[in-house]
């Protein structure tokens, strides 16, 4: 059997795009669990917020560092499970600063700026970092963090007086709602 | 230079392994309708290919009931991930000759 280099040049291809696509999957079906945790942690945010307002700043950042926590941790015992060591923190570093930014932000210009502004503020900017991250783990991720970005956008614009449960719905439904299309979609091991 | 596997170089088979090769862990196996996605075949032509793989022992693939479904599960075998290896070895030294 002879294989000449064009054929080889396109089996190479080939065997590139279906790799690529099969670890996709399989950060798909790993991220979900993450994704669906995020949308309930979030949606007990504005709930804790909505019943103890004086205390939504410090509602906000125990939700956040619960979630970073929960994460590392689910991610360190999936790596754990496969018998594997999780190959670049780079990626969870920078979501992990993206959060305490917005969080750091929040908590400096809450008593300042309007609230409406505020509201979408935080989901915009955690939307962004999963666009970013989509860059790197698939175009899922884009298109989930553009959605959520629109839906919060038409919220600022258009739902007050019902903003806060609009973002509520909006950013956890997104999480949740991603989270099972991962579930559904990934390749799980 | 080792020379081209023919099982293996097959455009699905290759495919097949490719996706199969991806899973890093030794173990691990994906479920029959995951994998008819990930490389675009039809049952039929997936079945057919796989029984030419697990025969010529590159993968293994295990039936069993999960929820009461049946479901099938393929996983590659030590030597079907060595075999992969040499013919992407073999590949790329066609291209490096190629360039050379």
């Amino acid at each position: 059997m002879t294989i000449d280099p064009s054929e080889a040049a396109t089996s190479l291809q080939d065997i590139a795009t279906v790799e690529r696509r099969t670890r996709e999957a399989v950060f798909y079906a790993g991220s979900s669990t993450i994704f669906i945790m995020w949308g309930v942690l979030v949606a007990c945010g504005y709930g804790l917020a909505e019943i103890y307002p004086r205390s939504a700043r410090f509602t906000w950042l125990a939700v956040i560092a619960a979630g970073c926590a929960a994460t590392a941790v689910i991610i360190a015992l999936r790596a754990r499970a496969r018998g594997a060591e999780v190959r670049d923190w780079r990626l969870i570093w920078a979501m992990l600063a993206l959060a305490i930014y917005g969080a750091a932000w929040s908590y400096l210009l809450g008593p300042v700026v309007p609230r409406p502004m505020m509201y979408a503020f935080q989901p915009s900017l955690f939307m962004l970092g999963m666009i970013l991250a989509g860059l790197w783990l698939g175009r899922f991720f884009v298109v989930l963090g553009l959605a959520g970005i629109a839906l919060t956008l038409i919220g600022y614009s258009q739902a007050e007086p019902w903003l806060r449960l609009w973002m509520a719905v909006a950013q956890s439904g997104t999480l949740v709602l991603g989270g099972v299309w991962l579930h559904r979609h990934g390749v799980a091991r | 230079m080792s020379g081209a596997d023919e099982i293996i170089h097959q455009a699905m088979r290759l495919k097949i392994m490719a996706a199969l090769n991806a899973l890093t862990a030794q173990t691990a196996a994906i479920e029959f309708a995951r994998l008819k996605t990930l490389v675009g075949a039809t049952d039929g032509n997936l079945g057919a290919h796989l029984d030419t793989l697990a025969k010529a022992g590159y993968i293994v693939v295990e039936k069993r009931f999960e929820d009461r479904k049946p479901q099938t599960r393929v996983r590659m075998s030590p030597a079907g991930r060595r075999a992969f290896a040499e013919h992407v070895a073999y590949l790329r030294e066609i291209l490096d000759g190629a360039g050379s």
